[in-house]
C-alpha cells in the first residue's frame, strides 16, 4: 500500500435540521486502500459521504482530493475529478433500461450537443465491452433491456453498484453496497472491490455487515454522534473499548 | 371550398405538431414543467413578422425567429436553473406573463393590443407560398423536418441524459454530467422549434396580436403532450391529430364560431382531467406524471 493520501478531510462540520450530523471530522484517505466507515444509525456516515461527494455543502471545514481543494466544487466537477458515489437510497433512472443506466456512467460524450445531433457519438466496442462486463459482474445479462422501475430492490442496488463502478473514478464512495444481497453476490462484490484496489483504486465504504466491512478494510473509521471516535486497522478497532461501547457491543 | 377547409386544418395540424413535439423536449424528456412555451411561440411570430414587414426575405425571418426564440429559451433556462417542479412551473408561467406584457406594451414595435397586420406570405427560392395549397406543402415539409430533428435528438445519447435528468437530476449530476448545460440545451432547442412554429403561424394568419400567445393557448398543447404520453413522439402525433380535429364536428352541428372556442377548451379540460385520473401515463407514454 502506498503511503500517499488521495483525500484529506479537515475539520468538517455539518448541521442537519438542528442536529450536528458531522462534527469537526478530520482524517486522510490513503491512496489504493479500502477504508470502512462504521458507526451506529444516525452517526453521520451518510452525511459525511454526501459532503465528500458534494451532494450537500459543509457548514465548516475543507475537503481535498488529489491535492485540490474541492470544497466548493459541485458533484459533477468532483465526479469528473475521479469521485464516484453509490447512495444508500436508490437513485436509479427508473424510466431508462438497465443498459441505458450503465451507458450513462461511462463518459460525458453524451452531453455534447453537435456530436450527438450529427450522430458522431457512437457506442464503441470498448464501451460495449464495459457494459457487458458490468452486466456479467452483477449477473444481470438477461435484464439489460428491462426498465428500471420493473426491477426488484436487490436488482436496483446491483445496477447502481455497476453504474458507480463504471463511472470513471479513482475514489469509490460506497454507501451500503451489499445491503439486501445474497451471500454469493456479496462475495462477488467483495472480490470485485479487492480487484479494484489491486488496480490502484481507493474505496471508502459504509457497511453495517461488520464481517464484510472489517474483513475487507485496510483501515476503519468509527463515527458516533457525528464525532470521529476511533480509527485504525480492523483488529485494533475490534478491541477498541470506545467502539465496543458505542457500536460493536459485546 | 371544402378543399380549402381541409388544407386549413392540415396547416393548423402542422403548427400544433411543431408546438407539441417541441414541448415534449422540455416537458416530456427533460422533466421540466414549462409553461413558457407560448412565449417562445410569440417571440418567433413577432420576430418573423417584423422582419418580413421590414423587407427581409422569409428564410432570414424564419431563421432569426428560431434563433431569437432559442435565446429566449436560454434566458429562461438560466434564470430558472435552480428550480424544479411547482417552483419551475410558476417561474415559467411568470415568464410567459412578462413576455405577453412586452407584446402588449412595446407598442412602437409590436403594435400593442392592436397587433401587427399585413404580414406577408412566405416566399422561398422564387416560390410563392400565399395559396393554402402551397402553404400546406411548406408546413408539411417543415413539420417533417422538425419531427426528424427532434427524434434524432431524443434518440441520441444526449436524449438519454435529458431523460436521466427527468428521472433524477442529482444522480445525473453525480455521474459527472453538467445538468445546467443540458437543461439550457433542452429549453433552447424546444424554444427554437416553437419559434419556427410562431413564424409559420404569423405568415399563415397574416395578423398577430398578444392574445394568440397567452397561457390559455397553451392548454391544448399541454393536453396533447399529456394525452399522447410524456416522452412519446408517436403519442404526440396521434394526440395532436385527434385533438385538433375533435372539435371540428361542432361546426357541422351548427355551433357559432364564438361558442366553438370556449367549448373546445372545455373539451380539452375534461379530457385532460380524465387522463390525469385514469391514465397518468397518457396513451403512449412511458413516464408517469408525478
Amino acid at each position: 500500500m502506498l503511503n500517499v493520501n488521495i483525500s484529506k478531510i479537515r475539520k468538517l462540520s455539518k448541521k442537519i435540521g438542528g442536529i450536528r450530523a458531522v462534527r469537526n471530522c478530520s482524517f486522510e484517505i490513503k491512496k489504493n486502500s479500502i477504508v470502512a466507515v462504521i458507526g451506529p444509525n444516525g452517526a453521520g456516515k451518510s452525511t459525511l459521504f454526501n459532503l465528500i461527494s458534494g451532494v450537500i455543502r459543509e457548514d465548516r471545514g475543507k475537503i481535498f482530493f488529489k491535492g485540490i481543494d474541492i470544497t466548493k466544487f459541485n458533484p459533477a466537477k468532483r465526479s469528473n475529478l475521479g469521485i464516484s458515489r453509490l447512495f444508500q437510497r436508490t437513485q436509479l433512472f427508473k424510466n431508462l433500461t438497465v443498459r441505458e443506466n450503465l451507458i450513462l456512467a461511462i463518459d460525458n460524450e453524451d452531453t455534447k450537443f453537435w456530436k450527438n445531433i450529427f450522430g458522431k457519438n457512437k457506442l464503441t466496442k470498448e464501451k460495449e465491452k464495459k457494459v457487458k462486463e458490468a452486466l456479467k459482474l452483477i449477473e444481470m445479462g438477461d435484464f439489460e433491456n428491462i426498465i428500471g422501475r420493473d426491477l426488484s430492490y436487490g436488482q436496483i442496488r446491483l445496477v447502481e453498484f455497476a453504474r458507480t463502478v463504471l463511472n470513471p473514478h479513482e475514489l469509490l464512495i460506497l454507501d451500503e453496497p451489499v445491503a439486501g444481497l445474497n451471500p454469493r453476490l456479496r462475495n462477488k462484490i467483495a472480490e470485485r472491490l479487492k480487484r479494484l484496489k489491486r488496480e490502484g483504486k481507493t474505496i471508502l465504504l459504509i457497511e453495517h455487515d461488520m464481517d464484510f466491512a472489517l474483513n475487507l478494510a485496510d483501515e476503519v473509521i468509527v463515527l458516533d454522534k457525528g464525532f470521529l471516535i476511533a480509527r485504525g486497522t480492523s483488529s485494533k478497532i475490534r478491541q477498541n473499548k470506545k467502539v465496543l461501547n458505542a457500536y460493536l457491543g459485546d | 371550398m371544402i378543399e380549402i377547409y381541409f388544407l386549413h386544418l392540415g396547416i393548423l395540424l402542422g403548427i400544433y405538431l411543431i408546438l407539441s413535439l417541441s414541448l415534449q423536449i422540455t416537458f416530456g424528456y427533460t422533466g421540466l414543467i414549462n409553461f413558457g412555451h407560448m412565449a417562445f411561440f410569440g417571440v418567433g411570430a413577432y420576430v418573423s413578422a417584423l422582419l418580413m414587414i421590414s423587407g427581409l426575405p422569409f428564410i432570414i425571418a424564419i431563421s432569426l425567429a428560431g434563433v431569437l426564440s432559442a435565446l429566449t429559451g436560454f434566458l429562461l433556462a438560466t434564470l430558472t436553473n435552480k428550480l424544479r417542479g411547482d417552483y419551475l412551473a410558476l417561474a415559467t408561467l411568470g415568464f410567459s406573463f412578462v413576455v405577453y406584457n412586452i407584446f402588449i406594451n412595446w407598442r412602437p414595435l409590436t403594435g400593442g393590443a392592436l397587433g401587427l397586420s399585413g404580414i406577408p406570405a412566405p416566399s422561398l427560392l422564387g416560390l410563392d407560398f400565399s395559396s393554402s395549397y402551397s402553404f400546406f406543402v411548406l408546413i408539411a415539409i417543415i413539420t417533417l423536418l422538425v419531427y426528424f430533428l427532434i427524434k434524432k435528438l431524443v434518440d441520441s445519447p444526449l436524449g438519454k441524459v435529458m431523460e436521466a435528468i427527468r428521472d433524477n437530476e442529482m444522480a445525473t449530476n453525480v455521474l459527472g454530467k453538467n445538468t445546467f448545460k443540458i437543461k439550457i440545451i433542452s429549453f433552447s432547442v424546444s424554444a427554437f422549434f416553437a419559434g419556427i412554429a410562431g413564424s409559420m403561424y404569423a405568415h399563415y394568419i397574416t395578423f398577430i396580436d398578444p392574445s394568440s400567445f397567452t397561457v390559455m393557448q397553451l392548454i391544448p398543447i399541454i393536453t396533447i403532450v399529456i394525452i399522447g404520453g410524456l416522452a412519446s413522439l408517436k403519442g404526440t402525433i396521434i394526440a395532436t391529430i385527434v385533438l385538433v380535429l375533435l372539435p371540428e364536428p361542432l361546426r357541422l352541428i351548427g355551433f357559432s364560431n364564438s361558442l366553438i372556442g370556449p367549448i373546445r377548451h372545455g373539451i380539452y379540460a375534461i379530457i385532460l382531467l380524465l387522463i390525469l385520473i385514469y391514465k397518468p401515463k397518457g396513451f403512449f407514454g412511458k413516464v408517469e406524471l408525478e
